[in-house]
């Protein structure tokens, strides 16, 4: 099977994909939500081990590049477990809002959980949202950051649209993905790693390999670094550019809402 | 390129690892929840971004300065004043000198002033439970026993160079032979300027008087 099916054509014809299968588009929410069901309890211990704990490192770098200071309103969507709303939470300080959102119960709730662990209650909302419809008035957010969420995403254009309608003008995006290595001898070591370590390292530390299967499959199907870029102007953000992480195996694309 | 955000990530769990330790050391920083201060050494222009909350402190390290707003409190310092800002005595002298400006809340500064002077780390407490004891034991005494070593070839250097320049000034002439010896050679120069032009005066009327 082939290992890049990039593509932005995210429904075509009432059909979408979950990972490398075509499925009805509207059961693919379902599909992921059953997924991270699944891993929510054991998901950041998994990101360390799947990640060798680099995930931290791109995390603070879409923090530094985010701009974010006092006052602020920031939305964490896809937030999952929470590790940007709790350093947004510090940055914004007692003035400021962070919006933790995730389309998951599981997910959110353990977040919470982790949160409060933290001592971080003052400024955090949880909101459950679905990130193509997103319950929040027009112009409310300086920052939107969704970090290895947008793929995950059925229609990833209606996405992008709602989150340029909830930024205020002059706010910016920052979507932090996996994407597409830009060194080829890079690019086969990574899917040796991700379809035949990763799986079997989910079986061993979550017990769940078709999940894992699922993530390795979902991160080939994901539009390259042109394209989201592409697709973020298609929304209608200026200024889009893109940093690649760790030779592209994740890359930081920012746009602005002028 | 990530190595910022590496150091910041290492600067972060040490951090919190040490206070944790003990819950007094986490008291002592209890004042400055939901504070931020930002230090920006100079001359290099590197910026450390401390934002703190009850149950820990994050390191940041971003890639430029952040704007003097985006913080409770921004302290440029040269690193040389870098240990003087703990003493807030030196703080108005420091200014003075233009190694020291503070923008926004001074009494954050403060506040971590004191924070800082309450903090007293037992490092055997710290290393017993990553090392284990022997090893924590040949580790401290490794360390005292170097800076030890250290601390003495620092003196013995201060020493050879306090000397050195005490003996070398015995030498250094006064500016007054200084003076004195570049006049002489002004008056040399002009001398032999007068003799040169005598010189070709004399060649000429020789050349003229044997034509």
């Amino acid at each position: 099977m082939s290992q890049d099916m990039t593509t932005n054509a995210d429904v075509t014809d009432g059909k979408t994909h979950f990972g490398y299968q075509t499925v009805a588009a509207d059961q693919k929410e379902a599909m992921v939500a059953k997924v991270f069901d699944s891993v929510a309890a054991k998901y950041d211990i998994m990101n360390d081990v799947m990640s060798l704990g680099i995930h931290r490192l791109w995390k603070r770098y879409t923090i530094d590049m985010a701009g974010a200071r006092k006052g602020m309103q920031v939305l964490d969507l896809a937030g999952g477990t929470g590790d940007l709303t709790a350093k947004f939470s510090r940055i914004v300080g007692p003035t400021g809002k962070v919006v933790l959102s995730d389309i998951n119960p599981s997910m959110l709730e353990v977040g919470k959980d982790k949160l409060r662990d933290q001592g971080l209650v003052q400024n955090i909302e949880y909101v459950e949202a679905n990130a193509e419809d997103l319950p929040f008035a027009d112009d409310q957010f300086d920052i939107v950051t969704m970090a290895f969420g947008l793929r995950n995403v059925t229609n990833k254009d209606n996405a992008l649209a709602s989150i340029y309608r909830v930024l205020k003008p002059g706010g910016r995006l920052l979507v932090l993905e996996f994407s597409k290595p830009t060194n080829p001898g890079l690019a086969k070591v990574y899917d040796a790693y991700s379809f035949h370590l990763l799986p079997k390292m989910g079986e061993l530390v979550a017990n769940d390999a078709e999940s894992y299967q699922y993530l390795a499959e979902s991160i080939r199907m994901h539009p390259d670094q042109d394209t989201l870029a592409q697709m973020m102007r298609d929304a209608g953000f200026d200024s889009v550019d893109y940093t690649n992480l760790t030779g592209g195996i994740v890359a930081l694309h920012k746009g602005f809402k002028f | 390129m990530l190595w910022r955000q590496f150091l910041a990530e290492c600067l972060s769990l040490g951090t919190n690892h040490v206070l944790n330790l003990e819950p007094d050391q986490r008291k002592a920083f209890a004042s400055l929840s939901g504070h931020s201060l930002q230090i920006v050494l100079l001359p290099i222009e590197f910026p450390i971004a401390l934002y703190f909350s009850d149950k820990a402190i994050d390191v940041q390290l971003p890639p430029e300065p952040l704007v003097d707003d985006a913080l409770d409190c921004t302290v440029k310092v040269a690193l040389s004043a870098l240990d003087k800002i703990r003493d807030t005595s030196q703080l108005t002298a420091l200014i003075k000198a233009d190694k020291l400006d503070i923008q926004g809340d001074l009494g954050i500064l403060q506040k971590l002033n004191t924070a800082m002077q309450q903090l007293s780390l037992n490092w055997e407490s710290v290393l017993i439970p990553v090392f284990g004891e022997t090893l924590t034991s040949q580790l401290l005494n490794f360390h005292e026993a170097r800076l030890a070593e250290f601390t003495q070839h620092v003196e013995a250097v201060q020493i050879t160079l306090a000397e050195g320049l005490i003996e070398e000034k015995k030498l250094i002439a006064p500016a007054i032979f200084v003076a004195d010896f570049c006049d002489e050679v002004s008056q040399i120069r002009i001398d032999t300027d007068r003799l040169q032009a005598r010189i070709t005066r004399l060649e000429q009327q020789r050349k003229t008087n044997g034509e």
